[in-house]
């Protein structure tokens, strides 16, 4: 019984100090010098070259500017283009350099994406790129990037951003990253793909309390440390200013109608979308002349239409006034955010 | 060879020194030492001049030395007793027992859930720029080392008895005397 009593000592000491042990250690960078984590919000400069004119030159524009100097697009294989120096704060050599990035991509068909390089052929980065977007949706791109300084893996990293309502009750994702592991001494860049509907995107800034045009967001960032023995969830909520008056909301239950006399700064100042969603009609105006949405014209219930096309497995949307008009294929989870977020949106109005 | 006891029998002998030795020390670590924590920590928030933002860190850590110490008043209990009777008394092992089963209960009272939460209001950061940062929520969350810390405490009952036995006959000698 001696034997054992001094062996389940050595065991019990053992569990304690290896306990505190791993512990304290992961808490203590390997080395003591630098940070134990390095985060940075950031995509390298590299573009397909099918995007339209537009979007390369808000890209080309945004990335030179950013980088303070003069930059050359250069294809996958690291083969410089021709005429494609594009200097900052400088319209005529962004809209040369696109030009001159097209006329490359149709001679040489094996070229799908450029990258922005300076002449010491460090690549350019950008906060956000700017993907191919439609009248209601806008689509970008950005990577979160992560140095794991710490002794042990970081897992399932998950970064979510929201959309929110004054009252938080409304909430719209419009961005997430998939859970990730990062590895003890690497970097890991986590792909956020952005979608903003700017008819949800509307549609909330004008719930909650109705006081305020100011846009809510909400960063919501997860993980697990110690091989999954302890782990950290953080929500964030930031607010983005408007000085605009808040406008007159009216939700029915066929009817939603915004008008506002002055214009939403945090959208297009030329946003101007007439679209159909089954029998509902939407119009959304932001410009000099105010702000105004309408949705439904009072004689079909808004959420029951719209979920009758969901459940048909329709997720089109059709763009302008006939015979003008454009088809938008949403997606179904697209398409079942927004009708979520609409039957929010009719909730917080009290129908 | 020496005669067994009862444990009614061995519930009679003990160092009182010891046991309040043992509750004096579990009242200073239970009590005294998160009160002053709690003192310390209202000074520091006073003259950081940290108000509104430090609120809610202050209040979730006061309210969790708060559960701490009024969780852990039967520990000082438990903690008199395991140490009033000596090694190899049957009463030692089964307050040891006691102890430690509720040890694991008040662990989960303090930190509910294996988790921490703290929000923080931090509306008054950043207020003369367009971008304000309104609140963080902030949720931490450590059940598995509570896991391991409860598969300890298990290992210390085991470790109890073994103490109990390898001092039994010395203790029953000791008591013959």
């Amino acid at each position: 019984m001696k034997a054992f009593s001094v062996i389940m000592h050595a065991v019990y000491a053992l569990a304690i100090a290896g306990l505190i042990l791993f512990v304290a250690l992961g808490f203590i960078p390997q080395n003591t010098g630098e940070m134990p984590l390095d985060i940075k919000l950031e995509a390298e400069s590299t573009y397909e070259v099918s995007e339209s004119n537009g979007i390369l030159e808000y890209n080309f524009s945004d990335a030179v500017d950013n980088h303070e100097g003069p930059a050359d697009a250069y294809t996958e294989a690291g083969v410089k283009i021709p005429g494609t120096t594009i200097y900052p704060d400088d319209d005529a050599s962004v809209t040369a350099a696109v030009t001159a990035v097209k006329a490359y991509a149709v001679l040489h068909p094996g070229v799908t994406t450029v990258t922005l390089k300076d002449n010491d052929g460090t690549v350019l980065t950008q906060m956000m790129i700017m993907k191919e977007s439609n009248e209601i949706t806008t689509n970008m791109y950005t990577e979160i990037s992560i140095t794991n300084r710490l002794r042990y893996d970081l897992m399932d990293i998950a970064i979510g951003v929201d959309q929110l309502n004054d009252t938080g009750t409304v909430s719209y994702r419009v961005a997430e990253s998939e859970p990730t592991t990062i590895k003890t001494g690497e970097t890991c860049s986590l792909p956020v793909d952005i979608s903003i509907n700017s008819l949800n995107s509307a549609l909330i800034m004008l719930t909650g309390s109705g006081d305020t045009m100011s846009i809510y967001m909400g960063f919501d960032i997860s993980g697990n440390y110690l091989y999954g023995l302890a782990g950290a969830s953080v929500y964030a909520t930031a607010v983005f200013e408007s000085t605009t008056d808040a406008p007159d909301v009216d939700i029915a239950a066929t009817q939603i109608s915004i008008t506002s006399t002055e214009p939403i700064e945090q959208l297009p100042s030329d946003l101007n979308v007439t679209a159909t969603i089954g029998a509902i009609n939407v119009t959304i105006v932001n410009g000099p002349g105010g702000f105004s949405v309408e949705m439904g014209d009072g004689s079909v219930n808004i959420v029951d239409e719209l979920q009758d096309q969901y459940d048909e497995g329709d997720y089109t949307i059709e763009i302008g006034v006939s015979p003008d008009t454009e088809v938008i294929e949403l997606t179904q989870e697209e398409y079942a955010q927004m009708l979520d977020l609409i039957k929010q949106v009719m909730e917080a109005g009290g129908v | 060879m020496t005669e067994d006891t009862t444990l009614k029998q061995d519930m009679r002998h003990g160092s009182w020194g010891k046991g309040i030795l043992a509750g004096v020390l579990s009242f200073l670590s239970i009590v005294v030492v998160p009160l002053a924590i709690i003192w310390f920590l209202q000074g520091l928030v006073a003259s950081m001049g940290a108000g509104d933002e430090m609120e809610g860190i202050f209040n979730t850590v006061t309210e969790t030395v708060w559960r701490f110490m009024i969780y852990g008043i039967p520990v000082i209990v438990l903690a008199f007793l395991t140490s009033f009777y000596v090694k190899g008394n049957k009463a030692k092992v089964l307050f040891t027992v006691i102890a430690l089963s509720y040890s694991i209960v008040w662990l989960f009272l303090v930190f509910p859930g294996g988790a921490f939460p703290v929000s923080l209001d931090t509306s008054e950061l950043f207020s003369d720029s367009e971008f304000g940062l309104e609140s963080i929520d902030l949720t931490l969350n450590f059940l598995g080392i509570m896991l391991i810390l409860v598969i300890i405490m298990l290992l210390r009952m085991v470790l109890s008895y073994a103490v109990y036995k390898s001092n039994r006959e010395k203790y029953l000698e000791k008591l013959s005397e």
